[in-house]
């Protein structure tokens, strides 16, 4: 029986390597890898097949794609990306899982969003904000407490929000 | 020196949607040296950017409009070589607010 475990790629840590083992390259998707697949999708709230790793990416487009994802402040916690170039299996797998032939490729709470294109049009036009806040995707802001002032001074330094 | 895979796009493109204004661009010389080219043999016709305006996309969110493109170009995609086409897709009067070619 075809074992798969999947591990995450958690944004700010440490590379560790997807394992989905390659057998031979499927043209139609296999159960296992389906089903390899469908355990990637539901790893994490926001999951993006791309080329390359987070902390090195292989591709332009998954580069920018990573880099909108960090801008809008996706929590760590809640994201997980998959290289495909480390497995053909899931490389071609995941083009007929989607039906989309290109990657990389953006879910959140395992429905497909896009490719780079498409992020980077929901980026500009402020979707990609609504659908991340809409899924509570994004780090958490720390509450201000307004009774105890002197804890602002403290508080860590937080992006600027752009509108 | 010939084009046979930017003429189909244009091509099929054009029969399928009859774009107001179309503009098909060719990254593929940014790419060539790339990781995920390599053992590639098509490399002169391999990225593309399309700006496709057309109001065969209203009403479509899109990835749907997205998907219309892909499954036209799908025997370029699958088996030419085509490893990346970016699109931008606009209705008529989507373009005219903003008429910039990708």
């Amino acid at each position: 029986m075809f074992r798969t475990t999947v591990n995450r790629i958690p944004l700010r840590s440490t590379f560790s390597q997807s394992i989905l083992r390659p057998q031979t390259a499927l043209r139609f998707l296999s159960s296992e890898t389906k089903n390899a697949i469908e355990s990637a999708v539901n790893s994490a709230k926001v999951v993006l097949f791309m080329k390359g790793t987070p902390q090195q990416p292989q591709c332009g487009f998954s580069r920018a794609t990573i880099q909108m994802l960090g801008q809008q402040g996706v929590d760590p916690e809640k994201f997980a990306a998959y290289n495909v170039l480390e497995d053909q299996e899931l490389r071609e797998g995941i083009k007929e899982y989607s039906q989309w032939p290109t990657i990389p490729q953006l879910y959140v709470d395992k429905e497909f969003v896009g490719g780079c294109d498409i992020v980077m049009s929901m980026a500009q036009s402020g979707e990609l904000t609504e659908l991340l806040e809409k899924h509570d995707a994004l780090i958490p802001e720390e509450p201000y407490d307004e009774a105890e002032p002197e804890k602002a001074a403290d508080a860590e330094v937080k992006p600027r929000s752009r509108d | 020196m010939s084009k046979p895979i930017e003429q189909a796009i244009k091509t099929k493109i054009t029969g399928a949607f009859q774009p107001v204004h179309l503009a098909v661009k060719n990254d593929s010389s940014k790419h060539a040296h790339h990781a995920g080219l390599r053992g590639a043999t098509n490399v002169t016709e391999s990225h593309f950017r399309l700006t496709i305006v057309s109001d065969a996309f209203a009403g479509k969110a899109l990835p749907a409009r997205h998907r219309m493109v892909y499954t036209l170009l799908d025997e370029e995609i699958k088996e030419k070589g085509v490893h990346a086409v970016q699109l931008k897709t606009k209705t008529p009067t989507e373009w005219e607010k903003d008429p910039k070619d990708l």
